[in-house]
């Protein structure tokens, strides 16, 4: 992409170097947050190579830094794609080419099996770190189906106050505060 | 048009729970011990590594570009008169086995003379180009 692109939507160099300084340390660490919970299950890396590896792309001009955008969100949104990157081209062994993907009405549809094997695989392995603690499970199950407040509460058949205490023990766990943070 | 499959739109969504939940977490709670400083400390170097590697990405991707497009040199070309493209095109008639008659040249519109001038040129390049 690099910086030559003429994009009035787009922060500049010194913007994204701005933008990444002026986050509160609060933002900063919530930032470290997500990349351990994307990044600890990656192929030869760590959260923190994660995070690095974004910063290095914003500024390289190789991934586009929206314009009014909070830092945070940018930061968790560019994330999820280089991890996803990552666990492609780091897969040891070809996906088994017999794998069908689900079929889909959409002609547009452009899924692979690879990718659909990984996020599920990805999927197990989250479920697999929960098991030790039910109500946490329940509640990180109701997350996958996209469930929120009160709805996701209700899926889990857990009452009020235990809920509460079983989705702040889910972030700690998926945010990776358990884990001893990764040298930087 | 759908490009995820259902398992990549259940992990987004757990993503996104999950950040949700970070965000509303209380301050003292998200930093879990840590001083402010220390995590500015961090997210400063980490900056300056990336800055170091980003400009080591842009050098080697403007080396790549410099070796590659004499094609390019078009922009320099820009300025030769109409006079000097027919009689280019002429001499690569001549000399090659492209078919157009003289009268063709003749007839041609100045922005198709140089268009044609250009097209020559590229692959002139493109040919005595020590990579090919």
């Amino acid at each position: 992409m690099g910086w030559d692109s003429q994009d009035p939507g787009r922060l500049s160099y010194q913007e994204v170097r701005e933008s990444l300084l002026q986050m509160s340390e609060v933002d900063m660490r919530r930032a470290e947050r997500i990349a351990d919970f994307l990044g600890h299950r990656l192929p030869g890396m760590r959260g923190e190579d994660l995070l690095q590896e974004v910063y290095t792309q914003f500024l390289s001009g190789d991934r586009r830094f929206p314009r009014d955008v909070p830092a945070l969100v940018v930061l968790k949104t560019a994330m999820r794609s280089a991890a996803s990157n990552v666990r492609k081209a780091g897969r040891a062994s070809p996906v088994d080419a017999r794998y069908q993907v689900e079929t889909v009405e959409d002609p547009g549809d452009r899924r692979t099996p690879e990718a659909e094997v990984l996020a599920r695989e990805e999927l197990e392995a989250l479920l697999t770190s929960c098991s030790g603690d039910p109500d946490v499970a329940l509640v990180v199950m109701a997350w996958i189906d996209g469930l929120k407040g009160e709805a996701a509460r209700e899926s889990t058949g857990l009452g009020e106050m235990v809920f509460d205490a079983a989705r702040k023990r889910a972030t700690r766990k998926l945010a990776g505060f358990e884990r001893a943070r990764e040298g930087s | 048009m759908n490009f995820k499959s259902r398992y990549e739109i259940q992990l987004d969504q757990v993503l996104e729970a999950c950040f949700e939940e970070l965000r509303k977490m209380p301050d003292r709670e998200v930093l879990a011990g840590e001083t402010p400083v220390e995590v500015r400390a961090r997210a400063e170097a980490r900056l300056a590594r990336a800055t170091q590697e980003a400009g080591r990405r842009r050098l080697i991707a403007a080396r790549s570009q410099v070796a590659v497009p004499r094609t390019q040199s078009a922009v320099v070309r820009a300025a030769v008169s109409l006079l000097e493209a027919r009689a280019y095109i002429a001499r690569i008639i001549q000399d090659t086995n492209y078919t157009l008659a003289a009268r063709q040249l003749e007839e041609m519109p100045e922005s198709e003379v140089l268009r044609l001038y250009e097209q020559l040129r590229e692959l002139e390049d493109q040919n005595s180009s020590p990579e090919q």
